[in-house]
């Protein structure tokens, strides 16, 4: 057989499988979700019949839907700026040539290694209104005035989630600009200093514009969890008070497991995916040019 | 000179801080679980107890015990056929590149980013089909193949780093493709699979959201539901469940704290 | 047979062409050099030959047999193409021992163990590399790794060698006396080699012959000798040779039956063989090229022109001396334009002197300003 060809069907061969299974455990399942979400599957036993777009339209007139839009609107505008915010600050600290800075990075990434069911136990120890850390810490720090009722009060319950979520990024947001700043070569640096960069001047002006990689790379994945969260909150306290902590991945589960609404929840899910999808597929044409 | 101990301080300072602040939650974890009932609401969260009891970890183990060996079985076939697979990927996508390769790559890379909500209805579909539903072996298959996006990501990326003149040195002196992989690049791959590997146990042991959906029946839960299961059943008994927390929690902290250049490895170059 | 035929050899990336139209012959048993300066296309030449790039026209004959020709869609994969390739970084495997990296091509083929164990041995006792065998790479020299990567291409017996900068990453005394016993080895074994280097000095101490290319094209072929006494262009008029030939403009013009080049500081009357060589060239606008020993300086005493200085002299400047060791090269400048001559003794010149330069009539170049090409 031609060489040539032989190598092909080899490596036909050997990435088959991968292929196929990602193929189908990701795009047929994408597309098959979309079916669903164009049938009106309610109850246990599926049912397909086509309904177009109805799903949709009861989805844009349900107020949970726009209650759900609005805490991942929250979680976009905050926590990702914040978490991006708090990496970039943990980034430069270490870089300062900080004796012991293993250490601290490691302490800084631990919460980053739990799984968002025992940060969901952690913070809800820490925000419980009478026995919590919290509370109780601000009592004998003589601020109880700023007590709060934390994650039971459905004014402050998104903003308390935002918190315990930007604590759990925040070492892993540190260590993708830290890489990026390192990934500097240190010529550039060493030439802005003897130029006679301050070290102020010497971030603004030199390290902060080589870092849009690193930037875009965080800015895709906070977006991308602010979007799919679920785990953390539903642990929590399953999105409540009431509904004042659902988002979309809260309200999909609900509506599809809870509810056995599967066609609307197949319709949640696609908006996300879709939500998605605006944000990361701009980026993906900048691997291809790279490659 | 005055100012740069000054800032050395103040930098010190702010990183203690900061030390103090990711270490605070953990810190009131530990000591919450070593405490009895009582001791729990009559002394400050961040206390040591007074009369420290391994009372509530033994408890919280008796509930977690079955569900900590099935994650433990969960996270070990799991990493092999996800990683095994990402090696391969990643060769190809790096070493052997052919038309539309990249596309390719492209695909893959995107799963990372495709939202679980819309795998959710679709997977139960399939497993109950494949009579898998309920039990332990749907995770296994799912997080075989729900893994390997990222392990061919982290191989393609480590792969890059070899030069390309190994590959055609080895092509000159006769070898294709399969014996390229075999010989060159899968015992230069001992880092790659390592991180590959951590950061699967990593991401098998922490799911929820799939241990949730997928499996039914106290005996097949996965530590992390069962735990979660816990919050409900234990409202108020705080030290049963900090202690239960730290059962789940340890394993992962294990790693990220001895392993963790590997860790970081893996998730800077993401 | 192990010649080699290059005809029409045409890769091209994207818009651009990293070779044009190349025709290359090299003979059996023969060493001969790909040498240019960086983006010539030698290495895509090289590879190639190898069958690591596909060509988009052209052939490749290995001897008789047609191995490359993309319009009667032959293209033999590398792994069958009996050539041994030699890396710039050498490509040793970090995880094998050097006895493990030198057997590996014999291993794909499924020589038999006792074979392999006669022929890796052979080949390490005649790079002097026996005692290396049962070492990992990781502490080895360049210098070592270089012989490993050899005898990772020798231990095939190969009948045809390419080698691509294998001397550039060792430090420049090593440099030296690689190359002497890699053109030694190549005889020893009797096979035909294709080495690739930037270094114009490299290419002509061991090559049999030298292909000077530049941006995609071959600009000239031949021997060392050939190259230097005859070069065909200006680029390979100026590439070879350390230091370099010395340009100077001006135009081609007839005076009194004579032929002279205008140079504006001086009129060269051109030899009267010239006469007949040039005496169809229409073009006016040229460069006269001289080699720096070519160049006699002649230092002026007390302002009188000094005796026997030919007619064909003109003043210049020194604007710096080199000491190289036995001889130092004389940075000049007159007219405005540079030159460069070789002198063994300078110890009556300084900086800034006025001296007069006059040439080795025998050793003049001449060539067009426009085209590049050689006319005398």
């Amino acid at each position: 057989m031609d060489p040539k060809k032989k190598e092909r069907i080899v490596t036909a061969l050997i990435t088959l499988p991968a292929f196929v299974s990602i193929f189908f455990f990701f795009y047929c399942f994408s597309g098959w979700n979309f079916f669903i979400s164009l049938t009106d599957w309610e109850g246990f036993v599926p049912s397909y019949n086509l309904v177009g777009f109805k799903n949709y339209v009861a989805l844009f007139h349900d107020p949970l839907f726009w209650i759900s839009l609005k805490n991942n609107l929250l979680l976009i505008l905050i926590f990702v700026p914040g978490v991006i915010l708090v990496g970039l600050i943990l980034a430069i600290l270490l870089d300062q040539k900080v004796r012991g800075e293993g250490v601290f990075r490691t302490v800084y990434l631990l919460p980053f290694a739990l799984s968002f069911v025992v940060t969901a136990a952690l913070w809800a120890w820490m925000y419980s209104p009478r026995v919590g850390t919290i509370n109780v810490l601000l009592d004998k720090l003589g601020l109880g005035f700023l007590k709060s009722g934390w994650i039971t009060d459905p004014n402050v319950v998104m903003y308390c989630i935002i918190v315990a979520l930007v604590w759990q990024f925040a070492g892993y947001s540190g260590i993708i600009f830290l890489a990026g700043i390192r990934s500097i070569p240190g010529s550039h640096i060493a030439a802005a200093k003897v130029d006679g960069a301050s070290t102020f001047t010497l971030y603004r002006r030199i390290i902060l514009p080589q870092l849009k990689a690193s930037f875009t790379t965080a800015f895709i994945i906070f977006m991308c969890f602010a979007l799919k969260a679920f785990d953390f909150i539903w642990v929590l306290n399953r999105g409540g008070p009431g509904y004042s902590s659902h988002i979309l991945g809260v309200s999909m589960y609900k509506e599809t497991f809870a509810l056995d609404r599967f066609a609307y929840g197949a319709a949640y899910s696609m908006i996300i995916l879709v939500l998605s999808l605006v944000v990361v597929v701009p980026f993906l044409g900048r691997v291809y040019r790279r490659e | 000179m005055k100012t740069p101990k000054l800032g050395r301080t103040i930098l010190y300072i702010l990183l203690g801080l900061f030390a103090v602040l990711s270490l605070l939650p953990l810190w009131s974890c530990v000591v919450t679980a070593l405490k009895t009932s009582k001791e729990v609401i009559l002394t400050t969260p961040v206390t040591f107890p007074l009369h420290p009891t391994l009372a509530p970890l033994m408890e919280s183990l008796g509930y977690l015990k079955r569900p900590l060996t099935n994650s433990l079985v969960l996270v070990g076939s799991g990493i092999m056929v996800s990683c095994f697979f990402g090696s391969i990927l990643g060769y190809v996508f790096s070493k052997r590149r052919f038309r539309g390769s990249t596309l390719l790559l492209i695909l893959v890379i995107l799963c990372l980013y495709i939202p679980p909500q819309v795998q959710l209805i679709p997977m139960v579909q399939t497993m109950s089909k494949m009579g898998l539903h309920g039990n332990l072996g749907s995770l296994v298959l799912l997080y075989m193949i729900f893994g390997t996006p990222m392990c061919t990501f982290i191989f393609k990326t480590l792969y890059d780093e070899v030069p390309d003149s190994f590959i055609n040195a080895a092509k000159v002196d006769g070898a294709g493709t399969w014996t390229i992989y075999r010989r060159i690049m899968l015992p230069l791959s001992v880092i790659p699979f390592v991180v590959a590997a951590l950061l699967q146990i990593t991401v098998i042991w922490n799911d929820y959201i799939w241990g949730l959906v997928l499996t039914v029946g106290k005996a097949n839960l996965p530590v992390t539901v069962a735990m979660a299961n816990l919050r409900g059943s234990f409202v108020a008994e705080w030290n049963l469940q900090m202690a239960g927390a730290l059962w789940v929690a340890l394993p992962t902290l294990v790693i990220f704290i001895f392993l963790g250049k590997y860790i970081m490895r893996g998730y800077a170059g993401m | 047979m192990a010649s080699l035929t290059i005809k029409g050899l045409t890769k091209r990336y994207g818009e651009t062409a990293a070779v044009e139209s190349l025709d290359l012959e090299v003979k059996d048993k023969e060493f001969v050099v790909l040498v240019g300066p960086s983006g010539c296309g030698k290495t895509t030449t090289l590879n190639s030959i190898a069958g690591l790039v596909e060509i988009d026209e052209g052939e490749i004959w290995f001897g008789d047999e047609l191995v490359t020709s993309p319009e009667r869609g032959i293209s033999k994969i590398p792994q069958e193409r009996e050539v041994a390739m030699v890396f710039q970084d050498y490509a040793i495997y970090p995880h094998m021992t050097v006895f493990g990296n030198i057997a590996f091509p014999l291993e794909i083929r499924k020589v038999n163990k006792r074979e392999i164990e006669a022929r890796v041995r052979k080949a390490a006792q005649l790079l002097e590399i026996e005692e290396l065998l049962s070492r990992k790479p990781k502490a080895l020299s360049g210098g070592q790794r270089q012989r490993i990567a050899l005898g990772r291409a020798m231990v095939r017996d190969p009948k045809i060698f390419l080698l691509d900068e294998p001397l550039a990453n060792l430090d420049a005394k090593l440099r030296v006396r690689a190359r002497v016993e890699l053109r030694k080895l190549q005889q020893e074994l009797g096979v035909t080699a294709i080495f690739v280097t930037h270094d114009q000095v490299e290419a002509m101490t061991i090559g049999d012959r030298i292909a000077v290319m530049n941006d995609g094209h071959l600009e000239q072929m031949g021997t060392p000798s050939e190259l230097y006494h005859n070069p065909r262009n200006r680029f390979v008029a100026g590439f070879i040779g350390s230091p370099s030939m010395s340009m100077l403009e001006g135009r081609l013009e007839e005076k009194n039956g004579d032929l002279v080049i205008d140079l504006k500081f001086c009129v060269y009357k051109l030899p009267k063989k010239a006469r007949e060589l040039m005496k169809k060239t229409t073009l006016s606008e040229v460069i006269l090229g001289i080699r720096p020993e070519n160049i006699v300086i002649t230092k002026e005493s007390k302002g009188r022109r000094p005796e026997p200085v030919e007619g064909n002299s003109f003043e210049a400047t020194i604007v710096h001396i080199e000491l190289t060791g036995k001889e130092s090269n004389v940075h000049l400048e007159a007219g405005g334009s540079p030159l460069i001559a070789i002198r063994s003794s300078t110890q009556d010149l300084r900086a800034g002197d006025k001296v007069w330069l006059s040439f080795d009539e025998e050793k003049i170049h001449v060539f067009d300003q426009k085209s590049g090409k050689a006319l005398l």
